[in-house]
């Protein structure tokens, strides 16, 4: 448990330099095409996922083992962040207030990580249990509809229209639509579908719940979404 | 939906109820799951709403009418002509013929209405 814990403390670490970077650029470029800070945020969701690091000389992520394995095995407590000044100053900071004077049990390490590993567990746990339930309850919300044509169904009980499933995704549109409503707002939930967003947004979610102790990892799914209705429009009017 | 009207998947529904009541609730579920792919439940908690607006009622198993379609939709006709139309109905007709005009047919059928309704 400490172990897969540590890999992904590491693996999100290293994320986070990319995510800094899709933010800074996305600040700076404001006007940049839409699918350069894509390709970022697919990028940092690949050091996500893959836990297999490719070390290059190339690379400008300082280091891809900011903690290395000696947390928990060694009884010491050394970063490993590939920027000489901040591993320095970190070091010698616990160095001298942290292990002075202090006999460190030997697998001080492990047990720590051990029970962070738990506890993220229980917070995976906690995440997929909140979103299985939203969805059966939303599911349940928008069981009296009546199919109108293909995948496409009508509910009287609905405000604005959604699609719901990844698999099999269905388009679920408030009965009370006018016929030209309706079709540009099926317009627009197909140009979604035919970009796969309902994908996208599971991927997210689910990198969410592996990384729900990662502050920056929250900034993702928005960073997705807003992108995704405005492409969502623009591809519909070339359409 | 709100103010007594029904939506359209509600009128659907409501609309398999008229055509069959009474009707015990297990077979309107079974109906529903043939026509509308309801799942029981879906069909229970749709069905509570409809008689909880005074539509029908649910006696012991058995679905029952309490306001017939014809009376149903004559209400909302009624509603409408009053709120659009304050209550005119040639004020009504007019605005319906603006746009269709009126077959022989239906010029025979009023009339008729009219001859009758002169009489009472």
């Amino acid at each position: 448990m400490g172990a897969v814990f540590l890999k992904l403390l590491n693996m999100g670490i290293t994320a986070s330099w990319l995510i800094l970077a899709v933010l800074l650029l996305r600040f700076l470029l404001k006007k940049a095409p839409k699918w350069i800070s894509c390709l970022l945020w697919a990028l940092a969701a690949l050091r996500l996922i893959c836990p297999i690091s490719v070390e290059s000389r190339l690379s400008l992520i300082p280091s891809a083992e900011t903690l290395p394995q000696t947390v928990m095995t060694g009884n010491s407590f050394q970063v490993n962040t590939g920027l000489n000044a901040v591993d320095a100053a970190v070091n010698t900071y616990l160095g001298d207030h942290y292990y002075e004077g202090v006999s460190v049990p030997a697998d001080y390490g492990n047990t720590v990580l051990n029970l962070l590993g738990f506890l993220w567990l229980l917070g995976v746990m906690a995440l997929v249990t909140y979103s299985t339930v939203s969805y059966l309850r939303l599911r349940r919300h928008v069981s009296a509809a009546i199919p109108f044509k293909e995948s496409i169904w009508l509910c009287d009980y609905i405000k604005t229209p959604f699609i719901l499933g990844a698999f099999r995704p269905r388009i679920y549109l408030p009965s009370d639509l006018t016929e030209t409503q309706r079709s540009h707002v099926l317009a627009h939930e197909r140009a979604h579908l035919k970009r796969r967003d309902h994908w996208w947004k599971l991927l997210g979610f689910g990198l969410l719940t592996v990384y729900w102790f990662h502050p920056l990892v929250w900034r993702l799914p928005p960073g997705l979404r807003g992108n995704r209705c405005e492409r969502a429009d623009s591809l519909r009017a070339e359409l | 939906m709100t103010d007594g009207k029904l939506g359209v998947v509600e009128s659907r529904f409501a609309d398999l109820i008229w055509a069959n009541a009474p009707i015990a609730s297990g077979e309107l579920a079974k109906l529903c799951e043939k026509e509308l792919t309801w799942k029981r439940t879906t069909t229970y908690n749709v069905l509570r709403k409809l008689c909880d607006r005074g539509i029908f009622k649910n006696e012991n198993g058995t679905v029952k009418v309490v306001v017939s379609r014809e009376d149903f939709y004559a209400a909302q006709g009624e509603t409408l002509v009053d709120e659009a139309f304050d209550g005119s109905l040639p004020a009504f007709l007019a605005a319906f013929t603006r746009r269709k005009a009126l077959s022989a047919d239906d010029i025979a059928k009023i009339r008729e209405m009219i001859d009758s309704a002169g009489e009472v």
